[in-house]
């Protein structure tokens, strides 16, 4: 029997046969990209085939594709103001894609992309930058005042300045281990259940209740991590673009 | 062959940042440097698709939607506040007309009551005049027949006193006589 | 059943209008005319304009207040990895200093403390419910701007 970390392995898919992944091209199609791909089509067909109707008075699917909408409208009008409605796009994309993901692999078989530390490192340092250039564009040079906290001795500023960027650059890591940590310990524990339910028995019955309880925490899981992601990015870019 | 090689560098130079990576192969799938090369690529890809098809495609379609629903809530709101002025007005209109309505029946009523009293008051008058003329009439006609009929008692009478006075005295009355004798009494009875 | 009702209709007028001889006319009409309907009906337009007027500051009310929740709960989540991804940042860039300016341990026994540091006043700004990492201020400023940005911004 497999391992509880063998769900996390990245297989190749197609490419050179009976090749190690190290020798495959780094592009090579794996079972993580395709459950990228698998979520990407699920969030469209979500999103686009749920308002095909365009109703008045909306269905099911047509509500909860509206409601997601409106969740993350409210999100950005909430944490970033006014100004942060030009990213919504780019947010509500985030939030999708980070939400059908972890949902998504929690389907038996599949893969959960958002627990592999690299996927999640690469979205938050793509938030960072993106809302560094952003405060940047907007207030120049000034944005480095941040790093300046007010009301602080002089003193004290050759200690404060770097423990704010130290606090600065700390974002994208602990935005990125959040998410992959929450996901990868949830998939983990509940594979460790898993593998005793069979070797138990009759009593195998405890781990699988354990298992049952542990999916529909997950899935809370799931919606929350996703949500913390967003709402990160959210405030992030409110300090961008309002400075304090 | 180039671009592996550039990405097994990278993964070696990210291998090298992270301690206990060379157990990647029996550890942790996720510190496995040799998967980050397709596994970025795939999410950039990927990523850029999905940003792409929300931008331009699902977004505008929820935001159109909910916008025409805005809108027509508050339209349809308009216009049953409009429609419930309208009927508000049409009441007031039908209860003036109503009242008016009511007030020319009345006058019509009235109006009708007081040409039949007229009218009765009128066939009354007019009646009560007939009956007085005909009374008056009948009184004359009494009054004529009873002077008549006294003047014929009187006639029969003096007849009577003539055909006595001869039977019992045996000679012709004096008529004249006779008559005088008549006039006295009918004037002592009334 | 529309007919019975016309005819009562029809009836109600004529005893209305037969009675109007008798007593005013104007009370029965308002006691048993249609003015109460046309009042609800108001009432109900009214309560439906408040309803999608308001319905954008109410949700956006209820949003927050669900946004609370949701916030305390990722609040719990966030504290332990912002006080880690600190101290790893503080300690990754003694460690290269050190190995960029061949200065021994030195500058990441400092930058461990400073991470350190840096990772407490994290959890500190989240507790406080200053949320965002960096400054001293609390969020509220710019959420008073939030409250009274126009309505149509959706």
């Amino acid at each position: 029997m497999a391992g509880p970390l063998a769900q996390f392995e990245i297989k190749a898919i197609g490419g050179e046969a009976g090749v190690s992944l190290a020798e495959q091209s780094p592009y090579v199609f794996t079972n993580s990209a395709l459950w990228m791909v698998i979520t990407v089509a699920a969030i469209t067909i979500f999103m686009v085939l749920g308002m095909r109707k365009r109703e008045m008075v909306p269905g099911a699917w047509q509500s909860m594709a509206e409601a997601s909408y409106e969740f993350i409208s409210g999100m950005i009008r909430d944490n970033a103001g006014d100004e942060g409605r030009r990213f919504f796009p780019f947010i509500f994309s985030l939030f999708m894609f980070v939400l059908f993901g972890n949902l998504m692999g929690l389907l038996p078989y599949s893969f959960t992309f958002t627990s592999h530390i690299i996927v999640t490192a690469v979205m938050a340092v793509f938030v960072f930058v993106g809302v560094t250039l952003v405060g940047i564009a907007k207030h120049g040079l000034h944005f480095f005042s941040f790093f300046v906290p007010s009301g602080v001795p002089a003193f004290m500023i050759p200690i404060m300045v770097p423990i704010e960027i130290i606090s600065y650059l700390s974002r994208p890591v602990s935005m990125s281990i959040r998410l992959f940590a929450n996901m990868m310990a949830g998939h983990t524990m509940m594979k460790v259940f898993a593998g005793f339910i069979v070797p138990l028995g009759f009593f195998g019955v405890a781990p699988l209740i354990m298992d049952v309880a542990l999916t529909g925490f997950e899935v809370l899981v799931a919606f929350l991590q996703a949500y913390v992601f967003t709402v990160l990015t959210c405030l992030y870019l409110n300090d961008a673009l309002h400075l304090h | 062959m180039a671009k592996t090689r550039k990405g097994m560098m990278i993964a070696a130079a990210a291998a090298a940042m992270m301690p206990g990576v060379a157990l990647a192969e029996g550890g942790l799938p996720q510190l496995n440097p040799v998967s980050y090369p397709t596994q970025v690529f795939w999410l950039v890809v990927t990523f850029a698709v999905l940003f792409l098809l929300m931008w331009k495609v699902a977004l505008p379609r929820v935001s159109e939607t909910l916008s025409n629903r805005q809108q027509k809530l508050s339209g349809d709101l308009q216009k049953a506040a409009d429609l419930k002025e309208e009927a508000e007005k049409a009441q007031a209109d039908l209860e003036e007309a109503l009242a008016s309505a009511r007030a020319e029946a009345q006058a019509v009523l009235r109006k009708a009551s007081e040409e039949i009293a007229a009218e009765q008051a009128k066939r009354l008058e007019a009646f009560d005049a007939d009956m007085a003329v005909k009374a008056e009439e009948a009184e004359k006609r009494i009054s004529a027949a009873r002077e008549a009929a006294l003047k014929s008692v009187k006639d029969v009478a003096g007849e009577v006193a003539l055909a006595a006075v001869e039977k019992l005295s045996g000679d012709a009355a004096d008529q004249a006589a006779v008559t005088k004798a008549l006039d006295a009494a009918s004037k002592a009875n009334g | 059943m529309t007919c019975g009702k016309r005819l009562f209709n029809v009836r109600g007028e004529f005893q209305r209008f037969y009675g109007a001889a008798g007593r005013s006319a104007r009370g029965t009409m308002t006691e048993g005319g249609k003015k109460p309907s046309l009042d609800e009906l108001d009432a109900k337009i009214r309560a439906a304009k408040d309803h999608a007027g308001l319905s954008q500051r109410q949700k956006l009310g209820k949003d927050r207040g669900n946004g609370d929740q949701a916030r305390g709960l990722s609040f719990a989540i966030r504290l332990g990895t912002e006080l880690v991804a600190a101290l790893m940042i503080g300690v990754g860039i003694g460690y290269f200093l050190d190995r960029w300016l061949e200065t021994g341990p030195w500058f990441m026994i400092a930058f461990f403390f400073l991470g350190a540091a840096s990772g407490i006043m994290n959890v500190y700004r989240a507790a406080l419910g200053y949320d965002s990492a960096v400054g001293y201020h609390p969020a509220d400023g710019e959420e008073g701007d939030k409250d009274e940005s126009d309505p149509n911004r959706r």
